[in-house]
């Protein structure tokens, strides 16, 4: 009966499991890829699944991704698929995107819950002038990423400005659109544009109102004069879109306080203030006695992360930034890249931290230890104190505590008056040691 | 025996009533599926005249087009509007001018092919994207009005319902079927 009973509830368990581990998606479910598109691009799987698990922690939206030669209609073909699709969104917000490399088609389905953030029009915009011109240049996977990333732009605006929408289930009514997918076929039109001509007498600050000129009015030539030798071979291989360069321009726009640095005449950056972290900054260089912006050791260097926040990309700086490194002096960078001004070394009163002891019948009053102690420390040039010291009083004559919490000791030494006498008992090497000094 | 007699019939009354209630309820889900074609047709009713206005600043001379486009949004203002299921005359009506709306909506894309400005404008675009929304939106209703159609007539037929529905006068509901106009090569009689 026992063995049973057992038996059941390991049943139950193992149901649960596969429950819990069928509704958190792998990267495979999460991008069907029946075309096999992402056969060469399984690291961008993982990305694209980190990307999906922060839409719907973000904003509850399970954005899905199918790649498929189906020759059924389009149309109706995804409405189907989105049906059959076990969304993980709690409030019915869900998107799949069908790319139908048989068809040459895209459509983006669209939840009925979503259907008011995500108009037909929105949808048939970004996929026309954000995600097809990736496709013609046969970046099809690099497109497919573009699109997410405008959907994840797109519900950032909304969250700031859309009403409430109460959870419904997840079901689509045929919202979305469709366009031709254009898969490889170039656009000879898409790098064109006049020329703009920069000159001697241009400042780096110049350069930069013809870039904004230039993105302004969607010229997506290559060769502009404005551009370093560097960034046009860069641009003649990039995709740019309407949407990038509109999207630029926003951001930019709101960027206002900028300070431009130059070295030797031969590189300038105009450097924003590192609050907010949207605004990155410009390099330009010199090359042939004229200012030109440098975009291309802007795109090795500097990433944006999901919320637009601006950083260096580590593995790269050393490689590429050398030349701009004088105007980032001022700057120390975490983990991730993420510039930060350095601190001023200011003078410590005491210098030290105190790591925690107790002894096991008074485990909730923790006492101090010595765990660190700075180089130029008063607390060990002049009070004497050894890294591993166990204090166990604090002060003198009536006023000594015994055995100190650690509070308590860090509070004697902060609040001691200056020039009046601090007196502190150590327990070190198995010997009671007494310490004085003047507090500073 | 009397006990017999008492469950024999509690036993028919409840597969009557429930009988009842399943047609009630899915005769409800035709009426409900049946409304959203209709209010998604007159969401692409309601999107052409925006759509005549940005093609007419680009292509005055269509006005027989435009004539005929706005005639047709017209007499769509007339049509059978509510909850109700609609008589297999209004129905035919409905699917008629939904074909002759296709069609010229067809012909008023085709027009926009001839005018490289037109069709390249982010307003002709965007209403192009909301006219083909709502025509899937519509195709959609219309497969889901189709699928609740099968569920009301199979009860129909099946026992016991056809019992109940020959005694309340159920009938059988047609199939809203239309023609793939959008698959066939346009003949333009401009």
């Amino acid at each position: 009966m026992k063995n049973i009973f057992t038996l059941f509830i390991y049943i139950l368990v193992v149901a649960f499991n596969f429950y819990g581990c069928s509704k958190s998606n792998t990267p495979q479910q999460i991008i069907t890829d029946e075309a096999g598109l992402f056969d060469k691009h399984k690291e961008l799987l993982a990305k694209y699944s980190d990307f999906n698990k922060h839409m719907l922690m973000d904003f509850d939206i399970d954005f899905r991704v199918l790649t498929s030669y189906s020759q059924e209609e389009v149309d109706l073909y995804t409405n189907k698929k989105f049906n059959e699709l076990d969304s993980r969104s709690k409030s019915g917000k869900t998107i799949l995107l069908v790319v139908n490399i048989g068809q040459n088609m895209t459509r983006v389905e669209v939840s009925m819950a979503l259907e008011h953030i995500y108009t037909d029009a929105f949808i048939s915009y970004v996929e026309r002038k954000g995600m097809v011109p990736y496709f013609m240049d046969s970046k099809i996977v690099d497109g497919i990423y573009m699109m997410s990333e405008l959907v994840r732009d797109r519900a950032t605006e909304a969250r700031n400005g859309a009403e409430f929408v109460a959870p419904m289930s997840s079901k689509s009514i045929g919202g979305g659109a469709k366009t031709k997918a254009k898969l490889g076929q170039t656009d000879v039109d898409a790098k064109k544009g006049k020329n703009i001509a920069s000159n001697t007498n241009d400042t780096p600050q110049d350069v930069l109102n013809k870039y904004f000129q230039s993105l302004k009015e969607h010229n997506k030539n290559p060769y502009l004069d404005i551009f370093t030798s560097d960034t046009k071979k860069f641009f003649s291989s990039w995709t740019v879109t309407d949407i990038n360069q509109n999207n630029e321009l926003r951001f930019t726009s709101k960027c206002k306080d900028g300070k431009f640095y130059t070295s030797y005449d031969k590189f300038a950056v105009l450097s924003q203030p590192l609050e907010p972290r949207t605004c990155a900054p410009y390099l330009f260089k010199k090359e042939n006695g004229v200012w030109k912006i440098d975009i291309y050791t802007m795109a090795k260097t500097i990433l944006f992360n999901k919320n637009m926040l601006w950083h260096f990309n580590m593995k790269e700086k050393p490689k590429y930034l050398t030349d701009y490194e004088f105007a980032f002096k001022n700057y120390s960078y975490d983990e991730n890249g993420f510039p930060y001004y350095k601190r001023k070394k200011t003078k410590l009163r005491w210098g030290y931290q105190c790591g925690p002891w107790y002894t096991p019948d008074e485990k909730e009053k923790e006492k101090c230890y010595i765990s660190w102690l700075d180089q130029n420390a008063r607390a060990k040039n002049e009070l004497g104190l050894v890294k591993n010291d166990a204090i166990m009083g604090i002060g003198n004559g009536n006023s000594r505590v015994q055995r100190p919490t650690k509070k308590e000791f860090m509070d004697y030494l902060k609040y001691a008056p200056t020039s009046k006498k601090v007196y502190v008992r150590v327990y070190r090497k198995r010997k009671i040691v007494e310490l004085e000094a003047i507090a500073p | 025996m009397k006990i017999f007699l008492a469950i024999i019939i509690i036993s028919i009354l409840a597969l009557f009533t429930s009988s009842y209630n399943t047609l009630v309820v899915n005769e409800e889900v035709v009426a409900n599926s049946w409304a959203n074609v209709e209010s998604n047709m007159q969401r692409k009713f309601d999107l052409l005249p925006n759509l005549i206005k940005v093609v007419k600043s680009y292509a005055k001379h269509e006005s027989e087009l435009f004539t005929s486009i706005t005639a047709l949004r017209a007499s769509s203002q007339g049509l059978h509007k509510s909850s109700s299921m609609p008589t297999k005359e209004q129905m035919q009506e409905f699917a008629k001018l939904n074909k002759n709306i296709n069609i010229s909506t067809l012909k008023l894309f085709a027009v926009a092919e001839n005018y490289p400005n037109l069709k390249s404008s982010e307003q002709f675009l965007t209403l192009q994207a909301q006219i083909e929304g709502a025509e899937n939106r519509i195709n959609i209703a219309r497969i889901n009005y189709n699928n609740s159609i099968k569920v009301f007539n199979s009860d129909i037929v099946t026992f016991p319902t056809n019992i109940v529905a020959s005694l309340l006068g159920f009938q059988k509901v047609k199939y809203f079927r239309v023609e793939p106009i959008a698959k066939k090569k346009l003949a333009l009689d401009l």
